[in-house]
């Protein structure tokens, strides 16, 4: 019976689904679905009050959530090991993306006629799979730098060269963290990155004074960290960060009720929605919050660890650490112990782009998960 | 079976223990601000976004003796304004500038051109009625008005302010900033006449409305809540009859043309409570006597010297009205008897200055001839024993004791006290208070002396306020009275002076005062005193007053008149003074009373 199915017949490809998402760590799913129901209802009542239509936002995201959903299955249907030898056209169409929002985009966005997309969210994706696809050959521990590691360098700086002179230095920095955190954890030579690094570092010292903004970023975080600074002298938006988190206190003021997000706090869907959901939810909130991060970046090492092969594991290791900085760069952020990068939270943020990529990471991710090692 | 690691295993402990340290880092933090710091930013949240609204009272009304006439009023008006940049901002102009237009029935390009003008605010429509106010309500409270507001003023009006408007005053009143004309009246205070006297009683309480605002800095309906109410301001009943005030003003006008004077006041008190029926003056400026520009434009808007009630805050040198005061401290301290014959001199001499009569009289006077013949050697004669008798500030607690040199407890905002400095009395003194000079008073401290000529003894305080009414139920809330005056000489002394006027009227110095064709008894007294010049009497400048009542028996009204430096060749007091108390108290009798002069007007 089973071989007269068509491959890409519905029941074949639900008995595959099955197959998939039973063999795969339930709690990955599991984490993304509760994240993205506290996103949801996040944004429910901040948006409320950004825009005419109380609705409009969280209908949007709605949509967003259905259309990564897609692409979460969709990615978890199919082998990972499929992309292994078919990197480059995603690669170097995310290139041209990139140069056509530096060409033609608004900032970091390019318009379509019915839509707007954020090359530098796909960007994120396409670069862990070219580090994998690059890091996963056999001779990985007699690498030469000319040969072997210059080509990947070159490789992912002419994805974040791009994002940075958007300029999106929150995106580059991620990227840059996820490009040292997966080459490093991949057993790339340390001095292979260390060496090239040093002329990168009197471009970054630079970047603040040709972008003020980046340097009032960074005094407003030394502020931030002097535990003698006061109240008023925090900048506007730290200062009521900071006061949707006390408004909230222990128990929070309830579904709703939050007084802060529906004022002053910028941001409040995007950014900032952390504090938002601190507010009305209380410490407990936040620290459930976290833990649920946490949790994905636990599963995620455990679906390394235990992935059948390097470039699963490699796979794994990078769309872990994707979401790892990205999460605690926000709430790092969000709690004032780290500068203002503008940085959003995945799956609970307001934003298409970054809605739909991270879902099909995680797709990618429980295929991972999904054909890892039997444990005895 | 172990699992095959992949990668570099040291560098992953790394960042798993880096991991966990900074998890750490956030919880504690968490902590800090969800916890520990609670309390302070529940606290600034709070006062982040809660604001509060003052509510002006509705401030109360000025209604004259007779408790129907209105001198002063407030309105509440209500404006619809529009916040330009709030009603462009929204992108819907042309469709907010439709629905307005159609409330208030104008014309929409008109609306839309004053929301594109480049102010930020904008009247819309002026003092809407109440059916558009609701009209526009219910459209507003649909959400379908946003930046378009309704503004609530006050507004002060005064009926009868060309008559009035000197005891009455004005309020000050500012304006809300912002507005291409002038914007909504905003705290309204009273700075002249009555209405400063009584701002605190007038003005009310503020009321306050707390609400939450948006991030747009606008209020959220939903969020009103009142802290305090509001309490409109009590109704102030005054003394003042409008009627009086009109004849006063209109008799001091003629008499300023006819005697060509500078300043013409004039008070009149009802001789039994101490209120003030009407008090005015005028002075010789087109301000003061032209009638339409009084009541074409606000009082605020007057020069100071034409808003100034002279009747009320100014002093000076009493002349003759003055011997009544030293006759009655001679009468009641025995040092005069009623009976008595003053013997008759030519002068008196006093510090080497010779005191003459103003005519000679060529014969002893009865005591009460010095009253009737206005005779200042015989004034002396007195004064000279009330000196000789009493230790010297024995006679100044007398003088004191009659009403002057202090001041009354009256509730006119400014009253001067008047001076006499016992301390550099020298002999001339004697003879100079004796007629009335070196000393100064106020009208209304003359007026209450010869309110207690009439009323038997008496004084009582010269007063505007009768009592204070609750604006919505009418009833009494405070009785104004003042306190009750004291006997400052007795009925008999006040008796043998009030017939002494009332015979000085009759074929005295004041006879062109008598009221003959009213078939009235009136009583008073003229006085001519020199003005002074840099520091010196003047030789052609003089003050004539009078200080009268009627009728005689059972007085109804007090009026005090003096005319500053009339040039029209008359200057004595029975010559100016006196013709316009009779004018004035004519005009009582005539218009108030109904009491027509003989020989009847030939229409009748």
């Amino acid at each position: 019976m089973n071989s007269t199915l068509h491959m890409w017949s519905p029941i074949s490809l639900t008995r595959h689904a099955a197959v998939v998402f039973k063999s795969s760590n339930p709690f990955i799913a599991l984490i993304v679905m509760a994240l993205t129901g506290i996103g949801l209802l996040g944004i429910f009542t901040s948006g409320r009050h950004l825009h005419p239509d109380p609705y409009y936002y969280f209908h949007h995201q709605l949509i967003h959530v259905g259309i990564g959903f897609i692409f979460l299955v969709l990615l978890a249907l199919v082998d990972y090991s499929y992309f292994r030898f078919k990197t480059q056209l995603p690669y170097f169409g995310t290139i041209l993306l990139l140069v056509a929002v530096l060409l033609f985009g608004n900032q970091s966005w390019l318009a379509f006629p019915f839509f707007n997309i954020q090359p530098s969210e796909l960007g994120k994706l396409v670069l862990i799979l070219y580090i994998s696809c690059s890091m996963a050959f056999d001779r990985i521990d007699s690498m030469r730098f000319f040969a072997d590691s210059l080509p990947i360098l070159i490789g992912c700086i002419s994805l974040i060269g791009p994002t940075a002179a958007q300029p999106d230095f929150g995106t580059a920095l991620i990227m840059t963290i996820i490009t040292g955190y997966m080459l490093l954890s991949t057993g790339f030579p340390f001095l292979h990155l260390a060496i090239p690094a040093i002329p990168v570092i009197p471009v970054v010292v630079i970047v603040p004074f040709i972008y003020p903004y980046v340097m009032v970023r960074f005094t407003n975080f030394l502020v931030n960290l002097n535990p003698f600074s006061s109240p008023s002298q925090l900048s506007f938006h730290d200062y009521h960060m900071r006061m949707a988190m006390g408004n909230g206190g222990f128990w929070g003021t309830g579904f709703g009720n939050g007084l802060v997000k529906r004022s002053f706090l910028p941001a409040s869907h995007t950014d900032s929605i952390f504090t938002v959901l601190v507010e009305e939810g209380g410490f407990l909130m936040g620290i459930g919050i976290v833990a649920l991060f946490l949790g994905l970046i636990w599963m995620g090492e455990l679906t390394a660890r235990a992935a059948k092969d390097r470039f699963g594991a490699f796979l794994a290791r990078g769309i872990t650490c994707y979401f790892g900085a990205q999460a605690f760069l926000n709430i790092g952020v969000c709690l004032g112990i780290l500068p203002n990068t503008g940085v959003t939270l995945p799956f609970l943020s307001y934003g298409g782009s970054s809605m739909v990529i991270s879902m099909a990471a995680i797709g990618i991710l429980i295929n991972v998960s999904s054909q890892r090692q039997m444990i005895i | 079976m172990r699992f095959e690691t992949h990668g570099n295993a040291c560098f992953q402990k790394l960042v798993t223990i880096g991991l966990t340290l900074f998890a750490c880092v956030l919880f504690l933090r968490i902590a800090q601000f969800s916890i520990v710091q609670s309390a302070d930013w529940k606290d600034r949240a709070l006062r982040r976004i809660t604001r509060t609204m003052d509510i002006e009272p509705k401030r109360g009304r000025i209604i004259a003796g007779d408790g129907r006439t209105i001198l002063a009023e407030s309105r509440v008006a209500l404006s619809i304004a529009s916040d330009n940049c709030a009603v462009r901002s929204t992108g819907k102009e042309c469709l907010i500038a439709g629905r307005l237009a159609e409330i208030i029935n104008e014309p929409v390009e008109s609306v839309i051109s004053r929301i594109h003008s480049r102010h930020n605010a904008e009247w819309q429509a002026r003092d809407i009625d109440r059916a558009v106010f609701k009209h526009f309500l219910k459209v507003q409270l649909d959400g379908f008005l946003p930046g378009i507001h309704v503004k609530r003023e006050i507004q002060r009006v005064y009926p009868e302010h060309p008559h009035a408007a000197s005891l009455v005053g004005f309020v000050t009143q500012q304006r809300e900033p912002g507005f291409d004309t002038l914007g909504p009246f905003q705290h309204l205070s009273g700075i002249e006449g009555l209405e400063r006297a009584y701002n605190s009683e007038l003005s009310g309480q503020y009321g306050q409305v707390s609400y939450r605002i948006n991030r747009f800095y606008s209020p959220e309906h939903d969020s009103f809540q009142t802290v305090s109410e509001v309490q409109d301001g009590l109704d102030l009943v005054t003394s003042i009859d409008v009627d009086l005030q009109r004849i006063v003003r209109e008799e001091l006008l003629k008499g300023l043309e006819l005697n060509q004077a500078d300043t013409a006041m004039a008070i009149i008190m009802d001789p039994w409570t101490g209120e003030i029926l009407a008090s005015e003056s005028v002075e010789n400026t087109e301000e003061h006597k032209n009638f339409e520009y009084r009541a074409a434009t606000p009082m605020n808007c007057w020069p100071a010297d034409a808003r100034r009630n002279q009747s009320l805050i100014s002093t000076f040198e009493p002349g003759s009205v003055w011997k009544p005061v030293m006759m009655a401290i001679a009468l009641e301290n025995g040092l005069a008897h009623p009976g008595e014959i003053i013997p008759w001199k030519r002068a008196v001499v006093l510090g080497g200055h010779a005191f003459r009569d103003w005519k000679d009289f060529n014969r002893d006077l009865l005591l009460k001839e010095v009253l009737i013949w206005s005779s200042n050697v015989g004034i002396i004669e007195v004064s000279k024993r009330i000196f000789g008798n009493l230790p010297n500030p024995e006679v100044f607690e007398q003088i004191q004791g009659m009403g002057f040199l202090r001041n009354l407890p009256t509730d006119y905002p400014v009253q001067p006290s008047g001076t006499l400095d016992p301390a550099r009395w020298g002999p001339i003194t004697i003879g100079a208070v004796a007629e009335g000079y070196e000393t100064s008073v106020t009208i209304s401290q003359l007026a209450a002396f010869y309110c207690a000529i009439a009323n038997g003894g008496t004084i009582v305080y010269p007063h505007f306020g009768k009592k204070l009414l609750d604006p919505e139920t009418g009833d009494v809330v405070r009785n104004l009275e003042p306190e009750t005056g004291y006997p400052i000489m007795s009925a008999s002394t006040a008796e043998f002076i009030r017939n002494a006027l009332t015979e000085c009227i009759a074929y005295g110095t004041g006879s062109k005062a008598h009221l003959r064709d009213y078939r009235i008894a009136a009583a008073g007294k003229t006085a001519t005193a020199k003005l002074t010049v840099n520091g010196s009497y003047a030789t052609n400048k003089y003050r004539a007053s009078f200080c009268g009542f009627f009728p005689a028996k059972n007085p109804m009204y007090v009026v005090i008149v003096s005319v500053e430096n009339p040039t029209a060749g008359a200057y004595y007091g029975g010559q100016v003074a006196a013709p316009l108390f009779k004018q004035i108290a004519g005009r009582i009798c005539s218009d108030i009373h109904g009491i027509l002069p003989f020989p009847f007007p030939k229409e009748i």
